[in-house]
């Protein structure tokens, strides 16, 4: 249609047939499927795309692939406004809303092109010299102001609305690439036997065969490609992944790769995700990335209209996209010669074949001069010109002459660069060849062989042959045989023949980092002030951090690096590149893992209840426990935490209260040594605990620190049930693994975790023992006498089993009720239903830590690593009898030094004074500094029992210093006030209430 | 005075299933699990007893066996999970394994799902990073693996080309989400 005037009458991989509506800033175009955005403006004739990043100068497509370092525009709107796409490389499709980015007021007229004019003196290491001082305006004045300036688009500001996943799979050979030597290498690894995975970052695959005029023996090589995919997709043992870039290469055989489900589409299916994160795992792979072509650098080289040879090709052929009306070729490598013939026959004129090497190949010239094209062979391009676009080209001829073309294309072609940056992912660097005048990837990581025109092979013909090798090679090594196969042949090609390299003293803007407005200036004052590794040229003039990560850059950078400091190219090297490869979006690493999935969350058997309760939930480790549960007042507005924890308590200790433990970790431990590995746990005996008792239990760990506490029970003779903090269940299994497997891999014990096999509930408070006669019966007897204080039973409720634990955190009569998970929501109802006529009330955690702080148990706040049983008061606890983990380096000089902080109890001297956890202790009067610190607040509760604030506290010498006043000192949020030290247990310190 | 109530159970997952082309996942109801772990030095006894006992040959390694609806998972060395339809499991291997193992009951700690269909391996790529092929994890396949974040059993179906996947109970809502989230990205991909 008319109103794509650069589209070619015929060929082409698009779908002509129908035709797809996009828009650029606004205005109406038209292109087919199998567009790019950059093929679709191209062919509207819009040449014009972005601005650049630093300099705001105008920009067009530089290539036609995902290096694209120029055409980077917005995509989309709202929601999934994504900036900084490359058009090159998007996906057209109907209904596209793209925008140009980084300008003000528009593309064609941006104010900060002036920025352009200032460029003599913007150049590489400008901001590090010139906003140095004053130093405190470096993130409050010059950093935001350049980041406003230096635009790289807007990122979305709402919500991602869509989904991503990962997915894990398995396969012998993975091709990396599907040109012709990853296609080859892919039939020959599948003929072999082997399973195959193949990824394509493009939307088609084939690489150059869809981008060039070729053949493979005598048919298109287009064709060729064609069947290969079909081949292969049709295979059950091969995966295809097409829109799949591997982006990194990690160990053991790993690799990230990842395929963008729906960016071709205006929005994903339902359920589909956009994005899918691949992790590979493959015996062997074969990279077949190709080599991208290199830029030739002289002034006005990033016009609009100044494109690589190779992507003028491929719009050609590929796009059926006229790049030009009317063009010159500057071609330093032979093969970049071909493209006059090309263009020709797409119907563009082709003014001049500029190439700056002298003595090239007859033939070369005259393939050219037959299509009328005027031959400069030792020309160099003197500027390019036109504004915004491409309108002339100036050439110094070999005899200094100079020429003028008029000309809207300039097609560039200076070599190609072996693209190995996978192969340096685990460190292993580029090799350079002289031979070749390219790095190679040489040395490679385990199971990774390299095919193709990364490898170094030029021709067609070549990369088929070496594609055929690798994947045989591969199957091999994975444990298959390959069968022989017929080589293909391609046409007869150019090679590269002498390599041209971009020479020092370039005058006026010349890029060789188009993304990141690097000159080849500025790589000359790097050089100038002292730079001489690649590494920091590439830190100093920000030559490849662009996004691109400098695919089209680095190399002519390095030449460039290497010639003014002497070293030649094998000693300036190349960097080494680290994933990803291309960018890859948080969200696709996150896949499933977002909001409410961001991690695991663990339900209690009882959670349904707790909801029902009215309870708010907080996070316990993985765990949702009950923090609190509010009421209604009758005065006034729904409880807050405090006033719902401080009525929860107060039941406890009036009343009788219903808590959910089901947290606390459990585990079985069985065998005839399940006393004896107890006793080597615990710092306290166990092993002579009688049946149907539980014993309180501290552990240690190797290094003599406090690991846990909990209690333990004993079933039967060889058989027990230890209990750990929620927060230590699993250290605690693992650390009890160890010790049964490693340390004493002679005894005879097992141990299983029941953690989740069992439902658990606190029963608190001095009326818990009606509640629970009320419940059982009077078959059974919960008296003191039958069921005294830390006794445990085995009964049942129905059918239900249940395990009964007269066990108090809280300090009063209490109990511990367990069934099996399943009936664990059951029991919560049926105690309530039990509790109703004595006033039961439901507490959370919250309550929990009130009751525990006015008894002053260690938790969370105290088990912090760093404790000693004698910092917590339980030096007692210690046997002296028999050894146990932790018992020797226990007794280090500084574990027993008396100025330890040490567990006290504090209370604030007024009673209303709001005590914080975190304050810091300090004697009264003293200047608050780090060497006056004292101790510290580790929990705090307001107490309805004593009517005020307390807290547990670490204080130095803290049992010697009952009744002194210190004071706690809280800078963070504005905390200072007075507190007594006192012994820390508040409530009913002779223990007659928990043994009621 | 009243009876002693008794306590109903509740199921681990939520309602219903998980479809898709080629995809069937559904709790099966009604199991009961325990964990099995041998007396130091008796693990030949205990095989030679569950043989006897069940007609079951105890896996070695991380394998499963069946025979008559009672399954056996090697879940590490010397320890197994077994799952049965027997409302006494732990009870009878027990007694059975009266002096040669420890059993514990897991009724209460594992749901089981049953993961089916000629998708079921596209489904369980997408959280298990294990290969399922089955020319790697075949007919007696079994691994104590992680399904996303969390930790599960999985094995293959005895019979079927389909998967068996032991979930913890508190993690099922989780696993649950997860299940649906891959169900709906395997309709919408294929």
């Amino acid at each position: 249609m008319s109103a794509q005037p650069f589209r070619l009458a015929t060929g082409g991989a698009i779908d002509r047939g129908s035709t797809t509506r996009f828009a650029f800033d606004g205005e109406a175009y038209a292109g087919h499927p199998g567009d790019t955005l950059a093929s679709a403006l191209l062919a509207n004739g819009v040449r014009l795309m972005a601005r650049s990043f630093k300099y705001h100068r105008p920009r067009g497509a530089l290539t036609a692939g995902p290096e694209e370092p120029n055409a980077l525009v917005e995509l989309r709107t709202g929601a999934r406004r994504e900036p900084n796409t490359r058009a090159t490389a998007a996906e057209l499709y109907d209904g596209l809303e793209a925008r140009s980015q980084n300008r003000w007021p528009s593309l064609q007229l941006d104010v900060l092109a002036l920025n352009g004019l200032a460029a003599p003196v913007l150049g590489a290491g400008f901001y590090y010299k010139t906003f140095m001082w004053p130093r405190a305006f470096w993130e409050r004045v010059y950093e935001p102001a350049i980041r406003r300036a230096a635009g790289l688009g807007r990122a979305a500001d709402a919500a991602d609305p869509d989904t991503y996943e990962k997915v894990h799979a398995f396969c012998d050979v993975l091709v990396i690439g599907s040109g012709p030597a990853g296609l080859a290498a892919a039939l020959a690894a599948r003929r072999a036997g082997a399973r195959v995975i193949l990824c394509e970052e493009d939307f088609s695959l084939g690489g150059r065969l869809i981008a060039e005029a070729q053949e493979i023996d005598g048919a298109p090589a287009s064709a060729w490609a064609e069947a290969a995919e079909g081949e292969l997709r049709a295979d059950p043992k091969v995966r295809v992944l097409q829109r799949t870039c591997v982006f990194g290469v990690f160990d053991g055989g790993e690799y990230g790769a990842l395929e963008k489900l729906a960016d071709h589409l205006a929005a994903p299916a339902p359920g589909q995700p956009r994005q899918r994160l691949w992790k590979i795992v493959a015996r062997r792979a074969v990279l077949a990335s190709g080599a991208l072509e290199r830029p030739l650098v002289f002034p006005g080289n990033d016009r609009p209209g100044v494109m690589l040879a190779g992507a003028a090709r491929a719009y050609a052929h590929r796009f059926a996209v006229a790049p030009g009306r009317r063009a010159v070729v500057y071609a330093a490598s032979d093969d970049a010669w071909r493209t006059a013939a090309d263009l020709a026959a797409a119907g563009v004129d082709v003014a001049a074949v500029v190439d700056p090497r002298p003595d090239l190949p007859a033939s070369l010239r005259q393939a050219a001069e037959r299509i009328g094209a005027e031959v400069l062979v030792g020309g160099t391009v003197m500027a390019a010109l036109g504004a915004p676009c491409l309108r002339r080209v100036e050439v110094r001829a070999a005899s200094g002459r100079i020429a003028a073309f008029r000309c809207d294309l300039l097609a560039m072609g200076g070599g190609w660069t072996p693209l190995g940056g996978l192969a340096s992912n685990l460190g292993h660097r580029l090799t350079w060849s002289p031979e070749r005048q390219a790095f190679l990837p040489l040395d490679l990581p385990p199971g990774m062989a390299v095919a193709g025109a990364v490898a170094g092979a030029l021709t067609l013909t070549d990369c088929l042959a070496d594609g055929v090798r690798r994947g045989a090679e591969g199957a091999a090594d994975a444990g298959f045989h390959a069968p022989s196969s017929t080589p293909l042949r391609g046409g007869e090609e150019a090679g590269a023949g002498p390599a041209y390299w971009p020479r020092p003293g370039t005058k006026g803007m010349a890029f060789l980092d188009f993304q990141n407005d690097v000159t080849a200036k500025d790589v000359e004052l790097a050089v100038r002030e002292g730079y001489r590794s690649v590494e920091h040229v590439k830190r100093y003039t920000t030559l490849g951090m662009a996004t691109d990560q400098g695919k089209t850059s680095n190399l002519n950078a390095h030449a460039l690096t290497a010639q003014l400091s002497g070293l030649g190219m094998e000693a300036a090297g190349a960097v080494i590149s680290r994933p990803p490869h291309q960018p890859v979006a948080i969200a696709a690493f996150a896949g499933h893992s977002r909001g409410l999935d961001f991690r695991p969350t663990r339900h209690t058997p009882a959670h349904a209840w707790a909801l029902a309760h009215g309870a708010v939930m907080t996070d316990s480790g993985a765990w949702k426990r009950a923090s609190y549960f509010p009421r209604q007042r009758a005065d006034g507005p729904v409880e807050d935490w405090l006033q719902a924890a401080v009525r929860e308590a107060a039941a406890v200790r009036a009343g009788v209260g219903v808590c959910d433990v089901s947290t606390l970790g459990k585990i079985d431990i069985q065998g005839p040594d399940a006393g004896a590995l107890l006793d080597r746990l615990y710092a306290n005996r166990f092993s002579n605990l009688a049946v149907g008792r539980a014993r309180y239990g501290l552990m240690l760990r190797e290094d003599g620190l406090v690991l846990d506490d909990g209690t333990s029970a004993r079933l039967a003779e060889d058989r027990w049930v230890m209990s750990t903090t929620t927060a230590n269940a699993a250290r605690v299994m693992q650390h009890l693994d160890f010790a049964r497997q490693v340390l004493w891999p002679t005894l005879d014990v097992q141990a299983i975790s029941v953690s989740e096999q069992w439902a658990q509930f606190a029963v608190a408070g001095p009326r818990s023992r009606e509640l629970l006669q009320a419940l059982f019966g009077p078959t059974l007897d919960l008296s003191n006498r039958a069921f005294p204080y830390m006794a445990v039973a085995e009964v049942r409720l129905g059918e239900t089993p249940v395990r009964l634990f007269r066990l108090s955190f809280s300090g009063e009569l209490a109990f511990e009720v367990a069934v099996p998970a399943q009936y664990g929501l059951a029991l919560a109802r049926t105690l309530m239903a039990a509790g109703g006529p004595f006033g039961v009330t439901p507490y959370g955690l919250e309550a929990l830590s009130i009751l525990r702080i006015e008894k002053g148990h260690p938790a969370g706040g105290e088990l912090n690593g760093q404790v000693t049983a004698g910092d917590l008061g339980l030096g007692g606890l210690m046997s002296r009898k028999k050894d146990f983990i932790g018992r020797v380096l226990a007794g280090r000089p500084g574990l027993i030094d008396p100025d330890r902080p040490t567990l006290v109890g504090l209370r604030a001297c007024e009673p209303s004074q709001r005590l914080r956890t975190g304050a810091h202790l300090l004697a009264p009067g003293v200047a608050a500094t780090a060497e006056a610190d004292a101790g510290y607040v580790t929990s705090t509760a307001y107490s309805p029992a004593l009517g005020g604030w307390i807290g547990l506290g670490l204080l130095r010498r803290g049992p010697t210093r009952h009744g002194e006043v210190v004071r706690a000192y809280d800078p963070l949020r504005g905390g200072d006030g007075e507190v007594v030290v006192c012994p820390p247990v508040f409530v009913d310190p002779e223990g007659g209430r928990l043994r009621g | 005075m009243v009876e002693p109530p008794s306590l109903d159970a509740a199921s681990v997952f939520p309602p219903g299933e998980i479809t898709g082309p080629g995809l069937r996942v559904f709790p099966l109801d009604g199991l009961m699990f325990a964990a099995v772990a041998a007396r130091r030095g008796r693990t030949v006894e205990l095989a030679a007893t569950i043989q006897a006992t069940f007609g079951v040959a105890l896996p070695d390694g991380p394998s499963q066996a069946e025979s008559g609806g009672l399954s056996f998972i090697g879940v590490g060395p010397g320890a197994w999970l077994a799952v049965g339809s027997d409302p006494a499991l732990a009870t009878r291997l027990a007694e059975a394994g009266q002096g040669l193992a420890a059993v514990v009951d897991q009724s209460g700690a594992y749901g089981l799902l049953a993961v089916e269909g000629a998708a079921a391996r596209a489904l369980l790529a997408r959280a298990v990073a294990l290969d399922l092929d089955p020319e790697v994890f075949g007919e007696r396949g079994a691994a104590v693996c992680a399904f996303g974040h969390l930790g599960v059993v999985l094995w293959r179906a005895p019979g079927s080309d389909g998967f068996r996947m032991a979930l913890q109970r508190s993690t099922a809502a989780d696993a649950w989400r997860h299940l649906a989230h891959a169900a709906a990205s395997l309709k919408a991909c294929g």
